[in-house]
């Protein structure tokens, strides 16, 4: 517990989302800290409303919404993001609605801003241990370069304006409200469009979301914080544990699984024969997958011919068997992109000694505890 | 009075915009003849849609010009606004709940006596099909005796730009409670009469509860919970035991019944039909006009409403024992932040 944040005055943007949530319920039960909570819409905020919170009605792209919000505050912890929206919204909301709460606070006179991240910004070579010292990456989704962008902002007015700023990168947070490693993984195990890579032997970060706000806390208010990021990390597991626990939640003993070989073999088929033919290929499974991807070449002409050529109806009726001939009696497979097969066979470990030896950050709750707690929230919310 | 009733309408918002007029426009009595809401280009849209002649800010101006109003207010207006129409004799539907204390509710009623204006609580589910079929069979003990209830409702705000009064915490009604449960704790009383006892918990920490439960031992000696909450999905229903069967009614579906005769093992699930829904493209909306067609029969007819003011006192009073007996709802174990267990 950090009681050097009880009677201050903090202000939390995505208050109304899974971390930010979490966040104000330990600022106002654990640290004794006074909340305003910046709300987009008013609906989400039922869960922290129960709590002693202002809630004030506000937009990241809304300068003067901030302005007012920052008055009088501490601190902000900065955990809103761009999460719907096209490419260019998600980035406005993380880069200049960044820019926004930090100007905000700038010209309200706030202490201290702490910025949540990603360890997706790190450019990794999915092998090695990496620290807050290795490069940002150079390539990824919009979520990771505008991340970039944003932490770039946050450097910049530390550097020229002197506000006090800490960036937190942590990495696969899971628990309860968790929407991406929790809810979406349950949900696709659930309609059957899970598959795991190489077995699930690539390396996970996972961490429970109660230690990372613990560690936000402890940001808020470390002396030698100021200007520097950390990584926020417990201890490195594989995808296999860390899935085994939701298929399990979920009973499931088998779910597809794609080595890396066949993955590849799909994507020259489809790479020969189209997206849609590939996908087929795909739903033939593991063992025949090289021989079909061999044999859809000849398929794939016959089946291009007859799709360029004609009217749609006359189309689909004579797809008809082609797609039959493609087609058993098993749970269709997704293809993961590229981009998750790099992340789920990557042996990248994350490194959190800096968050350890300089905030004294020490996190608390084991895999094991933080899973059953997490099904707990699920058999509660009924999502299993 | 003329051979319509000139109805004005207080608070322009969602639920008066989807449901209410639509279903002024079924009713051949009425004559909706002003809108009035602080978003003045609310009441002008509105307005424009339905060619309502009037729309203003200030409900005053409807004082001496209309016979009737609908009040969809912010919770914690209810019981002023309405309190002023009854005073000038203007007859009053008022949308749940009736009033956030049990004084305000008093005050009300006897504005409403002392004028002789009528006074009807929106309390759209006792229209319902399947619960008005609930309130006859146990009136006429058509399921036997009923041995103890279970009910559970819940809604999700999640995504949805709701008002802000239904999460301020120094706005009195604004809770679960107030919100779901003053239909919920209405249609129980409706259907089981008064209550003896009463125990409640729920899970607000200085805010606005989001989840409550209530233990409840009725006059008649009929025991139940209730299950309200905004945060999680519920099963929306009411269960009714008796000695030989259970009745599913859901609380949210107005024309579904299942019934399980537990001697015979048999489930039942029972479709109710109406022919006069037919003409709606909402089913609720047949709801919401019924209780349009009861407010302005009671006005014309000089008779007492279906949900009159006096009878949905009831659970404004259960409303307020269950704060005066309130305890706090356990925490549940991922609520809990590792440091709170280790101390």
């Amino acid at each position: 517990m950090n009681k050097r944040l009880t009677g201050k005055t903090v202000l939390v943007t995505g208050a109304t989302g899974f971390i930010g949530g979490r966040l104000v319920e330990r600022l106002v039960s654990l640290e004794g800290a006074r909340v305003r909570a910046l709300v987009h819409t008013m609906g989400n905020a039922v869960r922290i409303a129960r709590l002693p919170v202002e809630l004030i009605r506000g937009d990241l792209l809304d300068l003067d919404s901030l302005r007012s919000a920052a008055q009088g505050c501490d601190v902000i912890f900065h955990c809103a993001y761009g999460s719907s929206g096209n490419d260019e919204e998600r980035r406005q909301v993380n880069v200049d609605g960044t820019r926004n709460v930090l100007q905000a606070a700038l010209e309200a006179g706030v202490r201290r801003v702490v910025h949540f991240s990603t360890v997706a910004v790190h450019d990794v070579d999915h092998s090695g241990v990496v620290d807050e010292t290795a490069p940002y990456a150079t390539q990824g989704d919009v979520y990771t370069l505008s991340k970039i962008e944003a932490e770039k902002v946050v450097f910049a007015y530390q550097r020229d304006n002197g506000l006090e700023v800490v960036v937190l990168r942590p990495p696969v947070v899971y628990g309860p409200y968790a929407p991406y490693w929790t809810v979406a993984q349950i949900e696709c195990i659930k309609n059957g469009n899970f598959t795991l890579v190489e077995d699930g032997q690539g390396t996970c970060n996972p961490i429970y979301v109660d230690d990372v706000v613990a560690a936000s806390t402890l940001a808020a208010v470390h002396p030698g914080a100021d200007g520097e990021a950390f990584i926020i990390a417990n201890n490195p597991t594989t995808w296999r544990e860390v899935f085994g626990y939701y298929l399990q939640m979920v009973g499931k003993s088998q779910v597809p699984n794609w080595e890396m070989a066949e993955w590849q073999a799909v994507r020259r088929a489809q790479r020969i024969v189209g997206y849609r033919l590939g996908r087929q290929v795909a739903r033939l499974g593991s063992p025949r997958v090289r021989q079909i991807a061999r044999q859809a070449f000849l398929l794939g002409k016959v089946y291009k011919l007859i799709s360029n050529s004609l009217p749609t109806r006359l189309k689909r009726q004579m797809l008809a068997p082609f797609e039959r001939l493609y087609w058993q009696k098993r749970e269709p497979q997704r293809i993961p992109s590229p981009a998750e097969m790099a992340f789920f066979t990557a042996r990248t470990v994350y490194d959190g000694r800096k968050a350890r030896e300089c905030l004294g950050f020490q996190p608390r709750v084991s895999l094991d505890r933080g899973m059953r707690l997490t099904e707990e929230w699920l058999n509660y919310k009924g999502l299993l | 009075m003329g051979a319509k009733v000139r109805l004005g309408i207080i608070g322009c918002g969602a639920v008066v915009e989807s449901y209410h007029m639509p279903a002024t426009t079924k009713i051949k009595e009425v004559e909706v003849v002003a809108l009035v809401d602080k978003q003045l280009a609310r009441a002008a849209d509105l307005a424009a849609s339905y060619n309502v002649p009037c729309f203003t800010q200030d409900y005053r101006e409807l004082f001496g010009h209309v016979d009737a109003v609908l009040i969809a207010l912010p919770h914690a207006l209810h019981a002023s606004v309405s309190t002023a129409f009854l005073e000038r004799g203007i007859h009053v539907l008022c949308e749940k709940p009736m009033a956030t204390t049990v004084r305000e509710a008093v005050r009300m009623l006897e504005a409403a006596r002392l004028t002789q204006a009528k006074l009807a609580i929106g309390m759209v589910r006792r229209f319902f099909d399947n619960a008005r079929y609930i309130k006859r069979g146990l009136n006429a003990g058509l399921f036997g005796p009923v041995e103890r209830f279970e009910a559970e409702d819940s809604v999700s705000f999640d995504g949805a730009d709701i008002p802000e009064f239904y999460l301020r915490a120094d706005e009195p009604g604004a809770g679960v409670l107030f919100d779901t449960g003053s239909h919920l704790l209405d249609m129980l009383l409706w259907w089981f009469e008064d209550v003896q006892q009463v125990n409640y918990w729920d899970d607000n920490c200085g805010g606005v509860e989001a989840n409550c439960y209530l233990e409840l031992e009725m006059k008649s000696g009929v025991r139940g919970t209730v299950e309200l909450s905004r945060m999680r999905r519920l099963n929306n229903v009411i269960r009714i035991l008796t000695q030989t069967s259970v009745i599913e009614v859901p609380t949210l579906k107005m024309q579904s019944l299942r019934l399980k005769d537990c001697q015979l093992d048999l489930v039942m699930d029972i479709s109710i039909e109406n022919p006069k829904a037919n003409s709606f493209d909402n089913p609720l909306e047949v709801c919401f006009a019924r209780q349009m067609q009861d407010f302005v029969n009671a006005i014309l007819q000089d008779r007492s409403p279906t949900a009159p003011g006096e009878d949905v006192l009831r659970s404004i009073r259960l409303i307020e024992t269950c704060q005066a007996v309130r305890q706090p709802l356990a925490k549940p174990e991922w609520e809990c932040f590792p440091e709170e267990e280790a101390a």
